[in-house]
């Protein structure tokens, strides 16, 4: 991209402190907490994953949560039951996670169309089922508790705002990795595929290799995010990596927008609002509504977004931005290069 | 002998459900290229409908059928409020439409119907049939009885109307269809009404068999997707021979080796099809839709 060498830490600097700022903005809105802000971020970071597979794969995963729950479980009974260290336990699982992907990716990818789809939901509901049965390994339904604090150096991350801060961190260099990643040798070819698959494969790229890559990149990014998560809450079971949180992937990714890097967090950030309002609205309307009703919103978000705002929040915004600038009359450039508009 | 005959005999009828969901899932895929996520929630819809009807005291035979019409007027509704203006889109967007649609049907229903079971009486009451040594249920007879008559109706549906050969036209080639002035979006449109169609038929026939829940949705339109991925993902008639395969052999595995089993065998016999004989088990016929 066109900045100096000195604005890349500055921008990114500057996008950590401004979730830094999101702190006491939560302490202020009433439904919202510090916990709610570990969410987004861990979501965020594991959406990320999903939307490279979406944007530049041109697949959709609807297991994803799958690659959240190896994470979560890989670091889990490598750190409460052999006493590894956190770091090495969450390399373990994202090593799992990228092989797991690889495989079912090497599977589907040979055939055109959209498999991918059906075959994650497949491969997200048996690791759901395996998790719930493997007594032994997994502790079943009742879990695995005993996960120790994250702790790096004399750093210990034990509460919400010190999670939070962890986990935005790593969002942020996620993002640096993406983008840095989509303007390499390799980002190109990505682009290349999630434009015309046929036009890449003229110019000699390997479309399915290309394409299962990425899915175990974002497999990656998931299982991060998971292994954060098992630290979090220092207790995992089955329900946090089944078919909802698999959806609620799927809806931040394309809510926040497929084409962009910046999709993940602003998804995140919109999903959390909205879950969090439709806990608060619905119980007023309807009375007695019990289990996961919040999917009503999750479904209709979906449906309008993809309706009405086709490339998600950060496409809007982006559009919102450049109309603004054009409007005061002066671009920046002449035109953006193919490479920035896709990966803006 | 006669416990392997009980096992074909309960997988039959189950199998015959997951053939009637994967039907839809070939006519929407092959007239519009779209794998249609909510096909198992036109099922919920009509096994849900059907007994929330009965019990406003509304005979069987017309709250069955206004239930199968509730589930295709859902079909009708995803077409025309939710594919129809998103057609220029990717078909990558057109699945997550569906998938919306979807979520946002099973969400609805939970705040309808709550999260407990559903229960509808037999059609006919009275104790099992014996044929061969096996057990057969009089539900599962009628499922089997509705199926066929299912089959039929499209045979002719397909090969004799115009409607039916143009939506085949359309499977075989848009746009040359469209040069015989056929109009895809109208062919979209009876696809998604008749694929929710007879998913609601099969939730109506399924619903004194296994109850009714919110969220059955899922778990049945992914074993209707293995029927038609078995059958090839191209024939109507392969979704349903590939769901009766599946059924038996979801049946044979709960029988022989647990009842654990019976999640994994969709699951196992989906990703061996994908992986050995991505063109279907029954790739014979898949020349022609009939």
């Amino acid at each position: 991209m066109g900045l100096r060498w000195w604005a890349q830490p500055l921008l990114w600097g500057a996008v950590f402190g401004l979730g830094v700022l999101l702190l006491p903005v939560a302490d202020s809105l009433p439904f919202l907490t510090r916990a709610n802000l570990v969410v987004f971020a861990l979501h965020g970071i594991a959406a990320m994953g999903l939307t490279l597979v979406m944007g530049f794969a041109g697949q959709v995963s609807l297991g994803h949560a799958a690659f959240y729950g190896v994470g979560a479980y890989a670091s889990a009974l490598l750190t409460a039951k052999t006493g590894w260290h956190p770091l090495p336990a969450a390399a373990a699982g994202a090593a799992i996670a990228a092989i797991l992907a690889a495989l079912l990716g090497r599977i589907v990818f040979r055939l055109r169309g959209h498999f991918l789809a059906m075959a994650t939901l497949a491969f997200g509901l048996v690791f759901y089922v395996v998790v719930r049965s493997w007594d032994s390994l997994t502790g079943g339904n009742q879990g695995t508790g005993g996960i120790p604090d994250l702790t790096l150096g004399p750093l210990r991350f034990d509460d919400d705002t010190r999670m939070y801060l962890l986990a935005w961190a790593v969002l942020v260099l996620g993002l640096v990795a993406a983008r840095n990643l989509l303007h390499s040798r390799p980002g190109r070819a990505l682009l290349a595929v999630g434009r015309s698959e046929v036009a890449a494969a003229s110019v000699g790229i390997d479309v399915a290799r290309t394409k299962m890559v990425v899915f175990a990149l974002g497999a990656v990014y998931a299982s991060i995010a998971g292994s954060l998560y098992a630290h979090y809450v220092t207790y995992v079971s089955p329900e946090s990596f089944g078919l909802l949180p698999s959806l609620r992937f799927l809806v931040i990714s394309t809510v926040g927008g497929i084409d962009s890097v910046w999709g993940a967090p602003l998804g995140s950030a919109a999903v959390v609002l909205l879950t969090e309002g439709t806990r608060e609205l619905v119980p007023r309307f309807v009375s007695g509504a019990t289990g996961s009703y919040e999917i009503v919103a999750y479904g209709l978000a979906l449906v309008l977004v993809l309706l009405f705002l086709p490339r998600g929040l950060a496409g809007g915004l982006a559009e919102a931005v450049q109309r603004a600038a054009e409007a005061l009359g002066r671009r920046r450039r002449p035109a953006p290069a193919l490479e920035e508009v896709e990966a803006r | 002998m006669s416990e392997f005959l009980q096992f074909v005999a309960s997988g039959v009828g189950q199998g015959a459900i997951y053939g009637l969901i994967g039907v839809g899932f070939v006519i929407i895929y092959n007239v519009t290229g779209i794998i249609n996520f909510a096909q198992g929630h036109y099922l919920m819809l009509g096994a849900l409908t059907a007994v929330t009807l009965r019990e406003t005291g509304l005979p069987a035979v017309p709250a069955l059928l206004l239930a199968i019409v509730v589930a295709a007027l859902a079909g009708l509704i995803t077409d025309r409020a939710v594919i129809n203006p998103a057609r220029r889109h990717s078909t990558l967007t057109l699945i997550i439409l569906t998938v919306g649609v979807a979520i946002a049907v099973e969400g609805l229903a939970l705040l309808v119907w709550g999260v407990n079971p559903q229960r509808y009486p037999p059609f006919t009451a009275g104790p099992p049939l014996f044929l061969g040594g096996a057990a057969v249920s009089r539900q599962t007879l009628w499922v089997l009885g509705v199926t066929l008559a299912i089959a039929l109706a499209l045979w002719w549906f397909f090969q004799r109307t115009v409607v039916g050969k143009a939506m085949q036209a359309c499977a075989m080639n848009r746009d040359a269809a469209r040069l015989q002035a056929i109009d895809p979006a109208q062919m979209s449109l009876y696809a998604f009404t008749l694929a929710a169609a007879v998913a609601g038929v099969a939730g109506v026939v399924l619903v004194p068999i296994t109850s009714a829940y919110y969220d059955m949705g899922v778990p049945f339109g992914l074993k209707g997707f293995t029927a038609a991925v078995l059958g090839g993902l191209v024939s109507p008639f392969g979704a349903l021979l590939g769901g009766l395969l599946l059924g038996v052999a979801e049946a044979l595995a709960v029988g022989y080796v647990s009842s654990a089993m019976a999640e994994g065998v969709a699951f196992a016999v989906l990703a061996l099809v994908l992986v050995a004989r991505p063109e279907g088990l029954l790739a014979q016929v898949r020349a022609r839709w009939a």
